[in-house]
This record gives C-alpha cells, structure tokens and sequence, in this order.
C-alpha cells in the first residue's frame, strides 16, 4: 500500500518527529520539569566523569505531584490488588541495533511497562505524552536500586514500515544514551519487520490502530501495560489514568505482592 | 541557548500535552476512555426485549439508519435476534468501541457484538452464560462501562435472596472474568464512610478519572424487578427493597469510600464533562428529586438534593437522564407522564425546569449527540413494569433540538415492525474505524 511506501519528506518527518520527542525529554531531563528537582540539574549536564549515586527513595511515586490532570492523592503501594487480566502477547520483533527478539525474551525477569508508539505521531495527548511519562519514570528510576533493577520499560512501534531499528534508535536516543543509565530501568525501543508480524501483537493487547484519510497519521487508542514477571496484564491504562503515581504504585504493589508469595 | 531554545519548545509541547488530555471528552454519557462521535451518528442501535405476540418474540439488537439522505434514513437496517427472552436491558461498548456487550436481566446472559466490522450490521461474537458463577452471585447485569482493557459492569442482584445486594464485576474485552467488587454494607463497609444507611445495591457506575473517583448508584433486585408492577406496588415489603444509597469508589483501588443517603432509589449518575466540574447528578425514581454530587471546598465529597422532578407527589418516576456536553442542560424523561423535561443546569447548586414535551404514553431512554442537535427516545423500562393496553406504546423517536422545540423527525412502532420493547441506544459510525 502506498501509504506505507517509504519517501524523503517522510523521512524527514520521522526525524522531525523525533527531534520533537528528544525535545521533551531534553526539557524534562535537564528542565524545571524534572520531578526530583532537589538534584542539582547542572551536575547532570556538566559532569564529565561517572555521575555519583542519587540519594536513595523508598518509593518512588512519592517523587511526583499531584497535578491538575491528576487530582488526588496516590493509593498506598500495597494497600490493593491488581487482578489478572489476561496473558500478555508475544511475537518475533527488532531491537534498536536490528538484533532479533521476542516480546517476552524482553519481559523476562522483569515487571515490564509495555506502550506502543509511532515515532511520527504528533498528537500532543498521544505518542508523545505516553514516552514524555517514561522518560519521567525511567530518569527517577535510579533513585530506586530496587526499581530500577526489577523494571523494564518497551515500547513497541506500531508503524513498521517506516520505524525501522534506526528510527528507533533516534527516537529512544536520550534513554539509551543516558550516562547514567546503567542504574537505571533498562528501556527496549523495538519494531516489528512486517505488519503481519505486528498485528497479531497489537491484536492480542488490544490496541486499535487504524489509517486516518491523510494516509500519515495512524488513529489510535493511547494504552499502556503493566506486565509482571510471569507475563501476565496486571493493569491496562488510557488517558487520564496515564500518572506516574499510579503507574509506580502498582509496580510497587506487584513488587510487595511478589514479597509477601516468596514469605508463604 | 540552544538548551533554553530546546526548552522553550518543549515547554509549549508540553503545556499543549496538558490542554489537549483536560480537554478529552466523549458523546455525553459514554466512557471518557472511548472514541468519540463528534459529529453525525449514522446508526442507532436499539437493544430490545421480545414480546409475547410480535414478531419472533424473541430479544434482539436493532440497528437503525440515522444517515442524513441515506434512502433507508428512519427505517430499521438490520435486526438480529439472539433467541428468547432475557429481559434484554442496557448495554455498552467496550474502550476501543469495537464491540457493543448487551446484557440480559434474568437470563444473566451477555452479549457481545461485533460493531465495527460492518457498523449497519452487527454481527454476534461472544456469549457469556456464565456471568452468576463466574463472579460468585452476582444477578443481572446491567451498566455496561468501558475502562481500558475491560468492562466494568454494574449487577442488580444476587443468587442468595434475590435483594438489591449486589456488586461490580470486571471482564476483560475478551470476555473473561476479572473481579468482583461487592457494594458495601452495613455489616460489610470495607473501609467505606457510611452517611445513614449502607444497603449494598446497584444500578449505574461512572467515573471521574481525574479526581480519581467512581460512583455507582442503587434500585432493587430480581424480585421486583421481575414482578409485575402494580402487585409490586401494593406489596408493602417489596417497596421496601429499594435502594436509597449512592456509593463514591477509589477508581484506581477499587475500594469504596464513601456511601451516601440517597433515598428513592438513585438510577442514572451523569458527570459534568468541564476541565474544573467535579459534580455529578442523579435522579431518584421513587422521589423524583435531582440529586448533585459534588467535592467540596475542603475536598469531601456531598451529596444533596437540588430539585424537584414534575410534582414528585404524584410520582412521575423519573428514568433516563442526559446531560449536555456544556454542561448547561440536562434532559430528564419521567416515565408515567411519558414526558421529557429539559433543565437548566448551568448553575449546579439550583437546576431549573426549562422545557418540557410529551414524547409518549411511556418514555424511559433518552440520547442526545455530542452537539445536542439531535434527540432519541425509547419506550420501554421492564417487560413487567410497562404500562398496558394501549398505553404501552414501543417506540424509538428522532427529534432535532434547535435550542427552542424538539421537532420530531421519524417514528418507528416497534410493535408494528415485530420488533418487540424498545429499550437502551447507542450510536455506530463506520467513521470510527476508518480515515
């Protein structure tokens, strides 16, 4: 289909997509947007040698503020139960470096928050705002040892034919590049080689995507995962669910539930 | 410099990130987590309960062409009947708005329909028979609400006494069952903040994920609900089995929080879709009063009453409600007058009867579109609670609202077209899964 077809102004729209992403996560980096602000931010950027340990949180929601979007105060880690939804999906996908994987090669070990993007998506309330929220999540994450070895972030293209590795490398750039990201969750940018390797993924999630009439935007239902360490949905988030509170009070819940089956 | 360029423009992204998720809305009874129709519905579809004596007397989802010029614009497209009789009731579609689950209120039957595939003809996927067992007692269910990933349904009864003691149940889209959240009660508050009376019934649920808070609602159990309505109302221990409660959840937790005194049955609970509005209404049928709940200054949520429905004394039972998408108005259908009622609801606090028009001799349902130019009602409440004779008309009326008159624009007489009570709509449009 031609609206797949690869073109010049289409690769520039995929680096100016994500440049647009590098932006927020620049800004949310070394901006007044960082949550944990009481780290000096020009330590962060200035630094040429090995960044020394940030100081050590207990739970990491507790970082982040209540805000206008999320107006309430954040359930106590543990206090809940996350039932399970259902199996979480597998399927044969790529890396950033174009190494083969699966799904659940990527989850192993770890309880995994999962968002499919597009790198091109432009909708402020979409693409955008789920990897704006973890970055946000990933930059605290080592301030947690226990969270950050526990946790991985993926997230996953739903735009192969032009999110290819390479795309995906420029798009995760800031994460993957981040020089102190060995202390942190470890993040996978992955794409699929084919849609029909894709779809049956996207289908066993339940995440809808669709073309819209200008052939370069994809319609789609922002969502996000929470997989634990057994590979099964814990939790499915849209909008207005999207705060990070709530996204580390339930790892932290699963991380506490984990601790409480290892005591019985 | 470049960094402050950089942050610059991150800064109007972001600030942009945070209008655009305020601004998120839906047509104006539906889950905020669902695709919205902004613009024309082309397909009403019409849940609706078989009748002795029409047509094949059998359940079944009506779907109606509402496209401007279409040549079958008014007349029913496609019916598919899903065999006997369930006490067919509400029904909804999931986040994605790919499928339409419609349930049955004796039978405990769920059905669920492929929308989306062809909006002018849903098509019948999944069956769930297991809804009673599945969720350890739960009877009838009724709301069906979309959260991400899953359905969360609101239960009228139970398999023990048949009450109004009742829970919320959780399945995933692909129909499996997730969880059952029992309403508090009095010997069983879980934590809840109980105002008067905790009687652990159900009706409606919605959410309001902002503040992250869920409200559900609460009427009667399969005993009256299934009787016949004038034996109900001379029985005077079955008109004590109403519920007069409404309880306020955490969202995120599923725990309640708190259960308000509500009295005369609470039904339909509609949130006010403003950036800043952290209200909601109901109605209760049984006092024809509007109730608001809402946060106060000091972040504790009240509940209050705030107007009359009709001259509650001669009990007009109020039914449907929908608000507008301003939240400047707000329709309210009283089903013995068979009326509906426009308020003024602008100022929250005092809503204020505006309009009103006989629509039939029973209205129970009303839908409106997200710009509230176009107006639907339907007929029927419960097969045993409909009126009689010839008063029991069944019905789906299209009406155009200019902001002055509601002007009829189709009638279908379910009866006539053996199609049986015309119960719950919802609105399809192949637009939703295309460009």
């Amino acid at each position: 289909m031609k609206v797949y077809a690869r073109s010049t102004s289409l690769t520039a729209m995929v680096a100016i997509a994500a440049m647009a992403v590098i932006f927020i996560l620049a800004y949310r980096y070394w901006g007044e947007a960082a949550p944990d602000a009481a780290e000096p931010a020009e330590t962060a950027v200035t630094s040429t040698s090995a960044p020394a340990a940030r100081p050590q949180v207990e739970r990491l929601s507790a970082l982040f503020p209540r805000t206008e979007n999320h107006d309430f105060e954040a359930p106590v880690a543990g206090s809940y139960e996350l039932p399970v939804i259902k199996l979480a999906g597998d399927g044969a996908l790529r890396d950033h470096t174009g190494r083969a994987t699966t799904l659940h090669q990527e989850y192993k070990g770890k309880i995994s928050l999962l968002s499919f993007i597009y790198t091109r998506c432009q909708d402020a309330a979409g693409c955008p705002l789920a990897t704006g929220l973890l970055f946000d999540i990933f930059h605290v994450s080592d301030r947690s040892a226990e969270l950050a070895a526990n946790t991985r972030l993926v997230t996953v293209s739903f735009d192969p034919m032009r999110d290819d590795p390479d795309a995906m490398a420029t798009y995760g750039q800031s994460a993957l590049e981040d020089e102190n990201r060995d202390a942190k969750m470890a993040w996978s940018f992955l794409t699929a080689d084919s849609h029909s390797e894709l779809n049956p993924i996207l289908g066993s999630y339940g995440q809808a995507v669709s073309i819209a009439s200008d052939a370069d935007t994809l319609k789609h239902v922002l969502r996000m995962y929470l997989i634990d360490r057994q590979g099964r949905v814990r939790n499915v988030y849209g909008l207005g669910f999207l705060d990070p509170r709530l996204l580390l009070v339930d790892i932290e819940t699963l991380l506490m539930e984990e601790a409480q089956n290892k005591e019985s | 410099m470049i960094l402050r360029l950089l942050s610059l423009l991150s800064a109007m992204t972001l600030a942009l990130v945070v209008q655009t998720v305020s601004l998120t809305a839906d047509e104006t009874c539906q889950s905020p987590y669902m695709p919205k129709i902004t613009g024309q519905e082309q397909f009403v579809y019409v849940w609706t309960l078989g009748m002795e004596g029409v047509g094949d007397e059998s359940d079944k989802l009506v779907t109606v062409d509402v496209r401007p010029g279409s040549k079958t614009f008014g007349k029913v497209v496609n019916s598919h009947s899903v065999g006997g009789r369930h006490e067919a009731h509400h029904a909804g579609f999931t986040a994605d708005r790919k499928y339409l689950w419609a349930g049955g209120l004796d039978t405990n039957n769920i059905y669920i329909y492929d929308v989306h595939t062809d909006p002018s003809k849903p098509k019948l996927d999944k069956t769930i028979t297991t809804f009673v067992a599945d969720t350890g007692g739960a009877v009838g269910p009724h709301t069906f609400y979309a959260l991400p990933g899953r359905m969360m349904i609101t239960a009228l009864s139970n398999d023990k006494d048949n009450s109004g003691r009742t829970a919320l149940v959780e399945y995933s889209n692909e129909g499996k069952y997730i969880a059952t959240h029992w309403v508090p009660t009095d010997k069983d508050p879980r934590g809840a903040k109980i105002e008067k009376v905790a009687d652990g019934y159900g009706y409606d649920v919605r959410v309001l994920p902002r503040k992250n808070v869920m409200l559900s609602s609460s009427f009667t159990g399969w005993s009256n609900y299934m009787m016949d309505f004038g034996q109900m109302l001379k029985d005077e221990e079955a008109m004590k089995r109403f519920g007069q409660t409404v309880t306020l959840w955490d969202l995120h937790t599923r725990q309640p929080k708190k259960v308000f005194h509500v009295p005369g049955s609470p039904l339909e609970i509609r949130w006010a879709w403003g950036d800043d509005a952290n209200y909601a209404y109901t109605s209760t049928a049984l006092t024809s009063k509007l109730w608001l709940i809402k946060e106060d200054d000091k972040g504790e949520w009240q509940a209050t009453e705030v107007a009359d429905i009709g001259d509650p004394s001669k009990i007009p039972l109020p039914v449907d409600i929908s608000i507008g998408a301003d939240d400047k108005t707000m329709w309210v259908n009283t089903f013995m007058d068979g009326k509906t009622r426009l308020f003024d609801v602008s100022n929250p606090e005092a809503p204020k009867q505006i309009y009103e028009k006989q629509i039939g001799n029973q209205v129970n349902m009303v839908s409106q579109s997200w710009d509230g130019d176009r107006v639907y009602f339907t007929s029927s409440l419960l097969a045993n609670w409909d009126k009689k004779g010839d008063q029991n008309d069944q019905y789906l009326k299209a009406y155009t609202w200019d902001g002055k008159e509601l002007k009829e624009q189709f009638e279908i007489d379910f009866v006539k077209e053996g199609l049986g009570r015309a119960h719950i709509m919802r609105f399809g449009s192949s637009e939703l899964y295309t460009g």
